[in-house]
């Protein structure tokens, strides 16, 4: 166990005169809120709201929780009155954390995020809305709340996309925080290494003590705010209270959560059983991700008017324990269990976010614990999964934490901030914006399936690459992720079957007809891996659209590559996409080997599923590259056949489908395992992908 | 221009019958007890319930394999059988009636073995069996495997609790 020292950013005096702590008396507290006002900012702290503590916006500080106190347990959260006389019934902030944290001001539960109006004349205008930049103040974060927002930084601004309402909202924030006096028993900040001194993201830190704070500014902001207000110096007796009271709430802390090793732990135990135990417990309520203050997953909610002329897209919080979350177009879901969900929900927080993102995605709060209904303990289930037993030992830190923090930045002599995680994606190939095209031919390839040719003169979407896909906006339907097919000078092709309302309305589209697409989006086929390689292309029904513009790269240049096969696989005859060009290949002498699952009489090619088209091949594919696309347990069949045929998993190419919404990968809808699927993906190869292929429930 | 691999490149198919995998002892045996036979495209090879009179190995062309769906007033070809494939695991395997329609859809050349001296070869000569079973149980599994595919999209879930 490496345990971490109790780090504090007080100090009378010394080199950083941040750090030199004044003393605001409780008898000016009102000045110190009077100048965050005189700034125009909006000031939110905590307040008594509904029988619990909520951040709110103050009118006056008379509705500071004075003399409440919260007492916590797994499915417990209370607030009573501390009696009259006692020492801390005078104190506003000794109080425990707010339930909502100060995510709800930050990163709202609902925002506009995109109108979409077609007008008189056909055109289409998309908007993305940017809220103005609102000067708010924060007063009464904690240090939990403050690691929550520097991972929410990290997550939503911190590259390669970033959320344009978060950013905003974050531009003038001021952060008055103010550390612990008071660890419930659901607290387990220390264990996280995220409180509860507070050691960055504040610009004042202020302790409370009877009579007054000491406080201290910790950024430029903080120091010229409490200039402003001409504090006295604090006594140096002041400041070691001040010490020593948030040395005894980390030392009050109660159950710890053994760090060390805990994201390999975790995930070592994906098929635990006590994962369908939790499943006997947990009501899939997302009560935890509601209150968590980092969780981040959000969905679109479209509204429209009557005429369906013009829409509005609102970004809403979303929980990965939906049923619904993981659902993607034909009604099936990657998670449909409780367990699928929890796993998804305790792994990705305490062990693939260290990898997506550079730290823990818990900070220790303790809301998931205290809010939840049925009491689910999460460092209870961390233990019994992750194989190390309950402590009340000294807190630890992950070893990997030293080395963020040997280079992270310091705020203040003896801290460390979150560490940030590289980008995985350069962001030029993350766009937000919506540009024009024009549906200039559409042509039925299926029952429920057209090829849109659209024409567009925006340069990135022309520069588009084989594998990409875009982001489509009609107005009065949500915005799914198509696959581009195709690629021309003038502009793309899309190929779309009907398997939702949005995307029925896109495949009975007429020449004419308008939209707007956000893209190029995500990892394009590396066609470069098969150069000089035999090139192996297997498409398993629609799967053959995303590899389309593959193959027009492939056979424009066909001397770069040894060979070109073509696989394919329908349902049924009738179902077979791209039936005239592909007959045109292989009059042109295209190896193409095709199959459909079943047929009529009428039908005399082969019949089978299409890993029987390589049945009784010669293990001799190891100098074949290989693209695939298709169901994902077509794709995991045909995985097995190449492997079997000496295909190596690192030239084994699958393109995913996840549940896509906002194309960044922001929302977490479509996270696998470290993956986001729209970012990193969606092409991987097998040996990207590991065990991660076949996961049940991932 | 061309696209097609040089021989032996890429994932190269294999053109030998599936009898041609068993050690050549035993393909000498079978040997006596198999013709070669020719038939045209449209000829029904195996009705479905009906007797099995042999093990086949295709040698060229294709067989569908169909189901009669009465309500469609149909025939569903569910597999096609191919040179390097069996057909008719169904006669050395009880009762020895055909489970669905074989009809040429090509001009098929079919190597033949007599399924009754088939039967009794296999229940005299122990290393026939050793070798010939395993092939003919991977024909069986395959066809499973694929019908299970098949279950798959026709009876997959396509709808979920909301909640």
């Amino acid at each position: 166990m490496v345990t971490q020292p109790a780090p504090t950013g007080w100090a009378t005096s010394g080199p950083d005169s941040r750090a030199a702590a004044r003393f605001l008396p409780w008898s000016r507290f009102d000045e110190l809120i009077d100048a965050l006002w005189a700034d125009g900012r909006t000031v939110v702290a905590p307040v008594v709201e509904d029988g619990a503590l909520k951040i709110a916006e103050l009118a006056r500080t008379s509705e500071l929780p004075f003399g409440w106190v919260a007492s916590t347990a797994p499915g417990i959260a209370r607030l009573d009155r501390r009696p009259e006389g006692s020492p801390a019934a005078g104190r506003a902030f000794d109080n425990g954390t707010a339930w909502s944290g100060i995510k709800p001001w930050t990163f709202p539960a609902k925002v506009e995020s995109l109108s979409v109006e077609s007008g008189a004349d056909g055109r289409l205008a998309v908007r993305v809305e940017r809220p103005p930049s609102q000067p708010l103040a924060v007063v009464g974060a904690r240090a939990c709340d403050l690691a929550a927002l520097a991972i929410h930084d990290r997550v939503l601004a911190g590259g390669p996309a970033i959320d344009p309402d978060y950013a905003s909202r974050r531009e003038d924030l001021l952060v008055v925080a103010v550390e612990c006096a008071l660890a419930t028993s659901t607290c387990f900040c220390a264990s996280m290494g995220t409180g509860p001194e507070v050691t960055s993201g504040a610009d004042v830190v202020l302790s409370e003590l009877d009579g007054g704070f000491v406080a201290r500014a910790d950024t430029t902001a903080g120091r010229h705010l409490l200039e402003r207000l001409e504090l006295p110096s604090a006594e140096t007796e002041a400041v070691e209270r001040a010490t020593r009271q948030v040395a005894a709430t980390r030392a009050s802390m109660g159950i710890a959560v053994e760090t060390e090793g805990l994201p390999e732990r975790l995930l070592a135990n994906l098929e635990s059983p006590r994962w369908d135990e939790i499943a006997e417990r947990c009501l899939a309520c997302a009560n935890c991700t509601l209150v968590c203050p980092t969780c981040f997953c959000t969905g679109m909610t479209v509204t429209s008017d009557l005429a369906g002329r013009a829409s509005s897209a609102a970004r809403t919080w979303d929980s990965c324990f939906t049923a619904g979350f993981a659902q993607v177009a034909g009604g099936g879901s990657f998670r449909p269990r409780h367990r699928d969900r929890y796993r998804q929900w305790l792994t990705h927080k305490f062990g693939t976010w260290w990898e997506q993102f550079g730290s823990s995605g818990c900070v220790g709060c303790g809301r998931c614990i205290a809010w939840c209904p049925v009491g689910i303990d999460v460092r209870e289930e961390l233990a019994a999964i992750a194989g190390k037993p309950l402590t009340t030992a000294e807190p630890s830190v992950p070893a990997d934490d030293a080395a963020f923090a040997a280079t992270a930045p310091v705020l203040v002599p003896g801290t460390r901030v979150l560490a940030i995680a590289p980008a995985a994606v350069e962001p030029a190939s993350l766009r937000v914006e919506y540009v024009p095209a024009t549906v200039v031919d559409v042509h039925p390839e299926t029952a429920d399936t057209s090829t849109l040719r659209l024409r567009t003169d925006d340069p990135a979407l022309l520069a588009a690459r084989p594998g990409q896909f875009v982001m489509v906006a009609a107005p009065a339907f949500a915005i799914p992720p198509i696959s581009i097919s195709r690629i021309r000078p003038d502009g793309l092709e899309l190929t779309i079957r009907a398997a939702g309302a949005a995307t029925s309305f896109l495949a009975r589209l007429r020449p004419g007809a308008e939209l707007a697409l956000r893209g190029p989006l995500g990892r394009p086929w590396p066609i470069e891996d098969a150069e000089g390689r035999d090139v192996a292309i297997v498409a398993g029904g629609i799967g053959l659209a995303p590899l389309r513009g593959l193959l027009d790269e492939v056979l424009a240049a066909p001397d770069r590559f040894a060979s070109v096969r073509l696989y394919l696989g329908a349902r049924t005859p009738r179902d077979r996409l791209f039936v005239a060009e592909i007959d045109a290949l292989i009059a042109r002498g295209l190896d193409v080997r095709a199959t459909v699952d079943r047929a009529g009489p009428e039908w005399l090619g082969r019949v089978g599923i299409i890993t029987e088209l390589f049945r009784g091949a010669k293990a001799t594919g190891a100098n074949v590259t290989a693209f695939v696309c298709g169901p994902e347990r077509m794709m995991s069949a045909v995985v097995d056949v190449l492997a079997d045929l000496d295909v190596p998993p690192e030239h084994t190419w699958l393109t995913l489908e996840r549940r896509m919404e906002c194309g960044v990968g922001l929302c977490g809808h479509c996270q696998l395992g470290t993956r986001f699927v729209c970012r990193d993906g969606p092409v991987f190869s097998v040996a990207e992908l590991g065990d991660d292929l076949r996961r049940e429930g991932l | 221009m061309t696209f097609r691999p040089a021989p032996a490149r890429g994932i190269s198919g294999a053109t030998a019958t599936a009898l041609d995998r068993l050690p050549p002892g035993v393909l000498a045996r079978l040997d006596g007890l198999s013709r070669r036979v020719d038939h045209e495209a449209g000829s029904v090879i195996l009705r479905e319930g009906g007797d099995t009179p042999y093990l086949a190995a295709v040698e060229s062309g294709r067989v569908a394999l169909r189901l009669r769906v009465a309500e469609w007033g149909d025939r569903l070809t569910v597999v096609t059988v191919e040179a390097s494939e069996l057909l008719g695991w169904s006669a050395i395997v009880p009762p020895f009636r055909a489970t669905v329609d074989a009809v040429a859809t090509e001009p098929t050349r079919l190597r033949e073995i007599d399924a009754t001296a088939l039967r009794e070869l296999l229940g005299t000569e122990c290393d026939v069996a050793a070798a010939l079973l395993p092939l003919v149980l991977e024909t069986v599994t395959t066809r499973l495997t694929g019908s299970w595919q098949q279950l798959l999209d026709t009876f997959g879930p396509r709808e979920f609790p909301a909640w």
